[in-house]
């Protein structure tokens, strides 16, 4: 055989092997129970691409939306901030603080001493395990928060009731805490580490708890006059999830989707498996809404 | 004799047609009669040696047919390109419509059928362009091959998809004679040794990037590799492993140069951005000197291009802000005379060869 001809042959096994690696990836993934298996309502995922939209894409993608548990630079009565977090977003996020950007892998004590220098921080973005948490305490922290605007806006107005700027901020908090309890999403990125086994060990409900990979990195910045070290959420590893032929039709059609007996308002059942690489496994009706704690 | 290679037949049918056209002035100019002997043996021989290589390959016979082929060239690459996207849109206009084992199916078959495609052009006789086409095609079914699989499966990206697109662009370089494969190969080959680097140290693969020294043993890689292996049997590939090579070192130290935070090194940036300009310097020296003393043109003109760059850069953080533009300028035009003078007392010694 000549050497060309090798060559040929060389370039086919590679096509056969990169394939095989790759479908066998996913075997292992998908093989066993899920790492995690958590029921997303339509208010934590959105739709990337779909057909017939801009993108000339026949499939239907959905992205994860979801939150960050406290930003750094809130303002309490902002509620972009509070629905900051997800792909573009890079949120500051105040749980990944300098002893949690070490234990990460950053080099704080470099960047602190670049940013008293005067010289610009700067660590590349380093891969790490993202913990997100769907319907738990972070929720309900948030919550609590907008109830909380809203009782001292609804206060305030009480006390000044003839105050037009007042009566706008409690429209807007009635708004806000409408859509945090309807529509914002309940999945919250609330811890990150790089041994999976132990952050599995710390958050063992594993239809609650996500366990995905994701993109942090470490900037500093000056506060009040000190140099301090930010970590920023940047975004999961897989930030799209494919919705299979099957589950689409009843995602794009609200008929199809009746034919599947499912209401418009389904729920995906997304599973995550042993190497963390998420995909959707079914889509089921509802559970009733989570009642609004009092 | 052993059986030429396309490149070896085009190489000798340039040296031909470089003969006759000095031999056409001899003759003219009254040195040689071309119709005494051993002329016309010579030339029947020629004749001889560019049928065969006629029949055996698609070479440019004389310096019309050249012309000619560089707008073939041309034409067969843009082609090849709006080939690879074509394909490319073609594949999501319908992907929604298959399950995912048809999915995988298809862009497995779509690959292999390429590349089989590929395989059946390169040994046709005048089908080298095609050829060419065939081969991107080749390339973007497989780089489409296993992105899409990926997004169709959720896989986390990785920088070891690199790998074999890299090892596939090698395959279609080699067995087609394909410069444009041979880059795409080695920059494949590039982003996966320097995100590799940068794993290392456990930054994430796609911004291994910012810390440009992860690029560094790669250029030693490319350096490494005409000097260990001949690529004497396909034209201009050692020279493409060069400069992929001097790429690989001096882009990196230019931006080190201006962006010492970026570094690995655990020094004051500004420490570190002088130290990078001065071995900018330095490296884009030690390549025209290489390149002079070896006969590589193509490393010369690449140190010279970047010793031209950090010289530029440099002038632009002193005199920038302080001189009148017009003084800037001038100072920049008069260094450009000093280079070309160097330059021309470096050539007049016959140390550029």
């Amino acid at each position: 055989m000549k050497p060309r001809q090798w060559l040929w042959l060389a370039g086919a096994a590679l096509i056969l092997v990169s394939n095989a690696v790759a479908w066998l990836g996913v075997a292992y993934n998908r093989s066993g129970e899920p790492e995690s298996r958590v029921v997303l309502g339509p208010r934590e995922w959105r739709r990337v691409s779909a057909p017939g939209g801009a993108s000339d894409r026949n499939d239907l993608v959905l992205s994860l939306h979801w939150r960050v548990a406290d930003t750094v630079n809130r303002d309490d009565d902002d509620e972009a901030y509070e629905l900051s977090g997800g792909l573009g977003h890079a949120a500051h996020v105040t749980w990944l603080d300098e002893p949690h950007l070490t234990a990460l892998g950053f080099d704080v004590a470099l960047l602190m001493r670049r940013g008293q220098q005067g010289a610009p921080g700067f660590e590349p973005a380093r891969h790490v395990i993202v913990v997100l948490e769907l319907d738990g305490p972070a929720r309900q922290a948030a919550l609590e928060k907008v109830r909380r605007a809203h009782a001292l806006a609804t206060a305030r107005l009480r006390a000044l009731p003839a105050d037009k700027a007042l009566v706008t901020a409690v429209q807007h908090a009635e708004g806000w805490l409408a859509r945090e309890e309807l529509e914002n999403s309940r999945l919250f990125a609330i811890d990150a580490g790089n041994d999976g086994i132990a952050l599995r060990a710390k958050y063992p409900d594993r239809s609650r708890y996500l366990l995905l990979e994701g993109e942090v990195r470490a900037s500093v910045e000056k506060h009040r006059g000190q140099v301090r070290v930010r970590g920023r959420l940047m975004s999961l590893l897989v930030p799209q999830i494919t919705v299979p032929r099957k589950w689409r039709q009843a995602l794009e059609d609200p008929a199809a989707a009746a034919r599947f007996g499912l209401r418009e308002d389904f729920s995906l059942v997304m599973a995550v498996g042993r190497r963390f690489e998420p995909w959707i496994e079914s889509v089921a009706s509802p559970k009733p809404p989570t009642p609004a704690s009092p | 004799m052993s059986t030429p290679t396309s490149t070896e037949a085009q190489r000798r049918a340039d040296q031909i047609s470089g003969f006759r056209a000095e031999l056409e002035r001899l003759t003219a100019e009254g040195l040689v009669l071309a119709e005494q002997p051993p002329w016309p043996a010579i030339a029947a021989h020629h004749d001889r040696l560019l049928a065969g290589y006629a029949q055996a390959f698609d070479i440019d016979a004389d310096a019309r047919a050249h012309k000619l082929s560089l707008g073939m060239r041309v034409a067969s690459f843009l082609g090849a390109l709006a080939m690879a996207a074509s394909v490319f849109y073609l594949f999501y206009q319908f992907w929604g419509l298959f399950t995912e084992l048809q999915q995988a199916a298809i862009l497995l078959t779509a690959s292999l059928a390429s590349l089989g495609l590929t395989a059946w052009l390169s040994g046709r006789r005048g089908a080298a362009y095609f050829t060419k086409l065939a081969a991107l095609v080749a390339f973007a079914c497989f780089v489409l091959n296993l992105t899409m699989l990926g997004q169709a499966f959720n896989i986390t990206p990785t920088d070891k998809a690199l790998l074999p697109w890299a090892a596939l662009a090698f395959v279609l370089a080699y067995a087609c004679d394909l410069r444009l494969m041979l880059a795409a190969g080695i920059a494949c080959l590039a982003g996966y040794v320097a995100a590799r680097v940068g794993e290392f140290g456990g930054l994430y693969w796609i911004t291994g990037g910012p810390r440009p020294e992860n690029f560094f043993p790669m250029a030693a890689l490319l350096l490494a590799i005409p000097a260990v292996f001949s690529q004497q049997r396909h034209a201009g590939f050692a020279a493409l492993y060069r400069v992929g090579g001097w790429l690989c070192l001096l882009v990196p130290m230019l931006m080190l140069s201006h962006w010492g935070v970026a570094s690995h090194l655990d020094a004051d940036p500004r420490f570190v951005e002088g130290a990078y300009q001065v071995a900018g310097f330095v490296a884009s020296a030690a390549a025209i000197a290489w390149g002079a003393r070896q006969g590589w043109p193509e490393t010369t003109t690449t140190g010279i291009a970047f010793f031209v760059i950090f010289l530029y850069s440099k002038f632009f953080d002193w005199w920038w802000a302080v001189l009148p533009k017009w003084l800037f300028f001038l100072v920049l035009s008069l260094s450009a005379v000093l280079i070309l003078w160097v330059l021309m007392r470096v050539r007049a010694r016959g140390v550029l060869r």
